[in-house]
């Protein structure tokens, strides 16, 4: 039983055309309590759910899944009164049970667990490698490949879409004479991957990582994007295996990047001026070095009053739309990209295209590594459009496709636009994104219906960008106007912000003191990206505080490490 | 030398240059009054599958638009009424009416009458019912006097000058509440007054002109 | 006092300057053979050579209208643009040929004002040329939209959606500055062909006469008609004049206005048109050696004429060169990173092939022209004037291309590298601007023979009041 045809499916005779969860009755059972799973929809491919045909197998006469669960129910509620229970158990779609929910914690067996002979002791050698299976970071194990929006969302750390690689650090890379992109030979007794380098600072020597969850080969999406390493994995070394012999193989693999095009050891010119730029695009410090200083994030502005040459808008009024990105919490996760991408309908352009630096993300995480290379420092830095009130995309677009709206955020009419590309160039922050293809063209049917339709598909041609969610501030106006009531913080909620895990994320009004967003950005540690261009962006920044063990930075000798 | 041309073109490039000048700004002038919306979507009435009389049911009967439009206060959508909304009074009503076959039909087969759609914005316009008729502005002001319209027509542009206009300046088209879904409405005398103390109640300065107000 | 008053065999001084080389036209022509001379190019047998371009012009239109045809049907992506590089081969195209615009209107109009008579043997051709490069250029703004169907957006029309285009934008200061470029610089060469047209006319017969007649607006020679057709060639000239610097300098408010590292600079217009100047000459000398030699024009188009180009060349060279290296100043100057990085970057980042390339062609090459001899030998100043075509092109190449590839943001740097489309579109305007250029050599004069005749000593009124009694 399967949703999809599988590599499992294609080798047994018989399958079974397994519905989603959401297109059958269910029921599910937690520590806290137990829910009821109501169909969606009816079964798009007339699928079967597995208590159908459990019920099936099981049952002498003719039963299907809401029976089932119908049954199941009527002993968990036990009410005289069942049929007025069940209802309010399908509206309200859960019960609380009483159970049991708090375990002690064993305390030895966590001192045993973190007792330093527990710990892995690396052995490999140049000659001798170790190789550490991990899952997709996108795909997990796989499960996920056939998934476009997967594929094509950019490891947070590698930035690399639609393959998997085998990831080194810089000294092995070194040692074994390759560069990124060269093919690797991975072998081991008897058998051969083939990968694509990458090289990725940090890294322990002589350890290669490589990725589970790719090389699949059946799916529309999935079939043949990077390799199966299952082939020199063995059931009994399932996580790390040690004595691979590891060389260059003959051929480049292209990978699709969206980052660094050039790498940081490959030219030296942008390397140091990404050193220098850093400081002033991520702005961190330490949290001992903060109490000291506490502005530090306001001395990298520019110290004159910075004067605009066109006549600024007065945006005192109303609600005005703002966001703040706290550069401490947010841990790169790219929950964001991804909730936006759903949201708004963003197409998925595959390997070529984001090869091409075309990719379509309207959020995405910039990654920089600083320090030493053997042991640098990383951060990221959550880019949208910053809603700039002085934008210089708007003033250049000739026919007016692009503009400012009255609470401030700046609008992109798609079916105005006739694709001059000028906003982009235009843009210090480059979150424009062009539509060089027609890329809904062959958008199957199913997808189609799971467009947002509150989004207009973009034609090519086109420019877009992230609105901020306009959609969402809509229906909440509208919302609040059909209510007679004002907008309060929290009605618009935008999908970043909704999907970040850690609420690095704040959207509201700032002209209102006491809103979430405001009270965020009146932090000393808020600036603006590229602040001393005075395009005075709605999107600002919480500046990166580290707190690092003084064990572990070196910074207290006294501390035995 | 004997000339090439006879006398009479020594004025002919004049003539041409004056004419082609007319010609572009004539031309131009009926390309734009004749390609717009206010020409050519207009007075849009496509055959309808059941023969369906706004006039008798609004005109002649007064029944409200929202007895059948039940979206239309709290929804972007006003919605075309399912076949059960017909079928709640022709049960007992004109049962076995011959023009009301394909409702019949439609609701022992459970499928659905398909309506031609009248009016249709772009798909990229982002039009909200509830957000007009919570300030006030009537149906009519957009969909005409449907309450004569034997067939539903297409009265008004729907394009987006004729949006803005309205936008820009919307007080002619803010009614008293009592008065939105009433087709025959005219503006009073004082209506001015009323639009200013209508705005002030409902605290709306102007309604949007933004672009993402309707594009997203 | 010009030598043009004088005649030779009378004047000591006149003979003088004929004996080195400095009359304007030489082989002793005179009305009447100089009429020969050039009619003849349009009315005799085609030379074969003519037949052999023209079917390589055609073939690259074709290209072009190929490679037009693919990018409506798929879309910009076709392209090697990326998202930085949001203008690459369309844009750089675009300016190139803006640039090459400009020679034929600054020959034929600042320097008519300025009373520079060498000009008039290679300002017919000139002028066409700007009007061919500028229909070349007029392409590339008109594809490169996302939405070509829709690029009608960038005009003001009244329209139902009560919207305008966005004056501010200079994309849009662009479409008036072009276009009325390209108007004045029509209407200038048609009203210089007039007196021509009807030179052919009057040598022709049947359907040609008509045709030639019709576009001649009867033109008679007559004395009253002269009058006003040189105050209205005056006065075009003075409405071209201003044209030549704004045509330019608003392209270059293109990127000076914007606020790319590397585009934003103030110095953009004045270098800008330098450039232009410089790349239209390059562009006139490369076509003008080549016609001279096919058909023959060497007694009209002479040394001089090809040694005042040269000088010309030298000066906007130099011009340029003192704006490419003031860039680095400036940059260095204003102690803003980014702008400081833009201009390292140009020179040593991953473009600095192209840079170098320009650097060499379009600043070390004319610098030859300081020696006469250089300036006066024509398969030197042939590779040379090719030279500053190529580095013209790298130029804006470089502005355009390397300035967005490295902005702000380091994450968002990429490298832009033309497709197949790229190259062929460009290589199919040549042929675009060909099949114009060679249907103009062989229909119409390309040598103003009016004006040529102007500078003849037999212009002189004095000439057959000698004593040989005029003609030779």
């Amino acid at each position: 039983m399967s949703s999809h045809v599988d590599e499992t499916c294609v080798n047994n005779t018989w399958h079974i055309n397994q519905a989603h969860f959401l297109e059958s009755w269910g029921d599910v059972s937690g520590y806290q309590g137990a829910g009821i799973i109501q169909p969606l929809i009816a079964p798009l491919f007339d699928g079967k759910s597995t208590i159908d045909v459990l019920a099936d197998l099981l049952s002498e006469e003719e039963t299907w899944a809401y029976g089932e669960v119908h049954k199941t129910w009527s002993d968990i509620l036990n009410d005289a009164n069942f049929d007025k229970a069940w209802r309010r158990v399908v509206h309200d779609g859960f019960i609380a049970l009483d159970r049991e929910s708090q375990v002690a914690l064993n305390r030895s067996m966590t001192q045993a667990a973190v007792s330093s002979s527990n710990f892995y002791r690396p052995t490999a050698t140049t000659t001798e490698m170790e190789v550490i299976f991990s899952a997709s970071f996108s795909n997990y194990d796989g499960r996920y490949a056939n998934n476009g929006w997967m594929q094509e969302l950019p490891d947070p750390i590698t930035k690399l879409t639609w393959d998997n690689v085998a990831l080194m650090s810089v000294g092995t890379a070194k040692a074994l004479g390759v560069k990124n992109e060269d093919r690797l030979k991975i072998s081991n007794s008897g058998t051969d991957l083939f990968l694509p380098v990458w090289v990725l600072p940090g890294l322990a020597d002589n350890t290669i990582t490589v990725e589970l969850g790719f090389g699949r080969d059946i799916g529309r999406i999935s079939r043949g994007v990077g390799s199966d390493v299952n082939v020199i994995r063995k059931s009994t070394a399932i996580n790390i295996a040690s004595g691979f012999k590891v060389a260059k193989a003959p051929g480049k693999h292209t990978l699709a990047c969206v980052q660094d095009h050039h790498g940081m050891d490959e030219e030296q010119l942008a390397a140091d001026a990404i050193q220098e730029r850093l400081p002033t695009i991520v702005r961190e410090s330490s949290l001992s070095d903060y109490q000291k200083d506490p502005a530090f994030a306001m001395a990298f502005a520019e110290k004159e009053e910075l004067r605009s040459l066109w006549k600024e808008h007065d945006y005192s009024d109303g609600n005005q739309w703002g966001m703040a990105i706290d550069l401490n919490t947010c841990t790169g996760c790219s929950a964001c990209t991804i909730a936006c991408q759903s949201e708004n309908n963003i197409p998925v352009i595959g390997k070529e295209e984001v090869n091409n630096g075309r990719d379509m993300s309207w959020i995405r995480l910039d990654r920089y590594f600083s320090g030493d290379v053997e042991d640098p420092e990383m951060v990221f830095q959550p880019i949208a459009c910053q809603h700039c009130e002085m934008a210089p995309c708007e003033g250049v677009c000739p026919v007016a496709a692009t503009t400012h709206s009255e609470d401030g955020l700046n609008e992109m009419a798609y079916n105005r636009c006739i694709g001059t590309r000028y906003c982009a160039n235009n843009c210090p922050y480059k979150v424009r994104r062009f539509n060089f293809f027609n890329f809904t063209k062959d958008m199957p049917e199913i997808v189609q219906m799971a467009m947002n339709p509150d989004v207009t598909i973009r034609f090519r041609g086109v420019m877009e960008k992230c609105t901020f969610c306009v959609q969402r501030i809509n229906v909440a106006k509208i919302e609040a106007k059909n209510d007679s009531r004002d907008l309060v913080d929290g009605d618009v909620v935008v999908a970043c912000q909704q999907a970040c895990p850690t609420d690095a994320i704040a959207f509201g009004n700032i002209n209102d003191p006491q809103s979430e967003v405001s009270r965020i950005k009146a932090q000393n540690r808020d600036y603006a990206l590229l602040g001393e261009l005075n395009l005075q962006p709605r999107t600002s920044y919480g500046a990166k505080l580290r707190n690092l063990n003084p064990a572990i930075d070196g910074s207290n000798p006294a501390i035995e490490t | 030398m004997a000339q090439i041309f006879p006398k009479w073109t020594n004025k002919a490039p004049l003539y041409v240059a004056i004419a082609s000048v007319l010609i572009i700004i004539i031309t131009g002038g009926l390309i734009n009054y004749y390609a717009s919306p206010l020409n050519i979507d207009v007075g849009y009435r496509p055959i309808q599958p059941v023969p369906y009389s706004h006039k008798v049911h609004v005109g002649d009967l007064g029944m409200d638009c929202r007895f059948c439009h039940t979206g239309v206060e709290y929804s972007p959508v006003a919605m075309i009424p399912p076949t059960k909304t017909c079928m709640n009074c022709h049960n007992m009503i004109k049962a076995d009416s011959e023009n009301l076959k394909l409702i019949r039909e439609s609701q022992q087969n459970k499928t659905p009458v398909q309506w031609v759609r009248v009016h249709k914005s772009p798909d990229y316009v982002y039009f909200d019912h509830s957000a007009h008729i919570t300030v006030g502005v009537g149906c009519a002001s957009c969909h005409g006097n449907i309450s004569e319209m034997e067939v539903v027509f297409q009265a008004k542009p729907l394009s987006m000058g004729w949006c803005l206009n309205c936008h820009r300046n919307p007080d002619d088209h803010l009614r008293p509440f009592d008065k939105i879904t009433n087709m025959t409405w005219t503006p009073p005398a004082n209506q001015a007054e009323f639009a200013a103390k209508q705005k002030a109640l409902l605290d709306i300065k102007a309604p949007t002109t933004d672009c993402t107000g309707c594009h997203r | 006092m010009s030598i043009l008053n004088k005649h030779p065999e009378r004047d000591p001084s006149v003979a003088e300057a004929v004996a080195s080389d400095e009359l304007l036209v030489t082989g002793g022509h005179t009305f009447t053979t100089l009429t020969d001379k050039v009619s003849g190019i349009v009315e005799k047998k085609t030379p074969p050579q003519w037949y052999l371009l023209f079917a390589m012009a055609i073939s690259g239109l074709l290209v072009l209208l190929g490679a037009i045809g693919w990018l409506v049907f798929e879309g910009t992506g076709i392209w090697g643009l990326n998202n930085p590089v949001g203008w690459g081969w369309a844009i750089v195209n675009f300016v190139f040929w803006v640039g090459i615009g400009h020679a034929g209107t600054l020959i034929s109009a600042i320097l008519f004002l300025l009373r520079q008579q060498w000009r008039t043997a290679i300002n017919r051709f000139a002028e066409a040329m700007t009007i061919f490069a500028v229909i070349c250029a007029l392409v590339f703004p008109g594809i490169h939209v996302g939405r070509i169907w829709l690029a009608y957006y960038m005009f003001p029309i009244p329209n139902q959606m009560l919207i305008w285009p966005n004056f501010r934008s200079p994309l849009l200061w662009d479409i008036f500055a072009v276009g009325t470029y390209f108007t004045v610089s029509t209407l200038f060469w048609y009203v210089g062909l007039i007196p021509d047209l009807a030179t052919l006319r009057d040598r022709a017969t049947k359907l040609r006469k008509k045709v030639l007649g019709f576009f001649a607006l009867g033109w008679r020679g007559g004395n009253r008609q002269w009058q006003h057709y040189e105050k209205a060639y005056l006065m075009l000239a003075g409405l071209a004049t201003p044209l030549v610097l704004s045509v330019h300098s608003v392209v270059a408010t293109d990127f000076a206005t914007s606020m790319v590292p590397g585009w934003h600079t103030t110095i953009f217009p004045p270098y800008f048109v330098a450039g232009a100047v410089f790349s239209g000459f390059g562009m006139v000398m490369t076509l003008a050696l080549i016609a001279r030699k096919i058909y023959g024009l060497e007694d009209i188009i002479t040394v001089n004429h090809l040694e005042r180009m040269n000088k010309i060349i030298l000066v906007t060279g130099s011009m340029v060169g003192y704006a490419y290296l003031s860039e680095f100043f400036i940059a260095w100057y204003s102690g803003n990173q980014f702008e400081v990085f833009a201009f390292i970057n140009r020179a040593l980042g991953p473009y600095a092939w192209a840079y170098w390339i320009m650097f060499t062609c379009n600043v070390i090459t004319p610098q030859i022209f300081w020696f006469k001899k250089v300036r006066r030998s024509i398969p030197i100043m042939f590779v040379a004037s090719i030279f500053v075509n190529i580095g013209m092109w790298f130029e804006r190449f470089v502005i355009t291309v390397t300035s967005l590839s490295r902005d702000y943001l380091p994450s968002s740097w990429d490298y832009f590298s033309p497709s197949f489309w790229d190259i062929i579109t460009f290589v199919g305007s040549f042929g675009l601007f060909f099949t114009f250029f060679l249907l103009f050599l062989r229909f119409l004069p390309m040598v103003a023979l009016s004006e040529v005749k102007g500078v003849l000593p037999e212009a002189d009124p004095h000439h057959y009041s000698h004593k040989d009694g005029g003609a030779k």
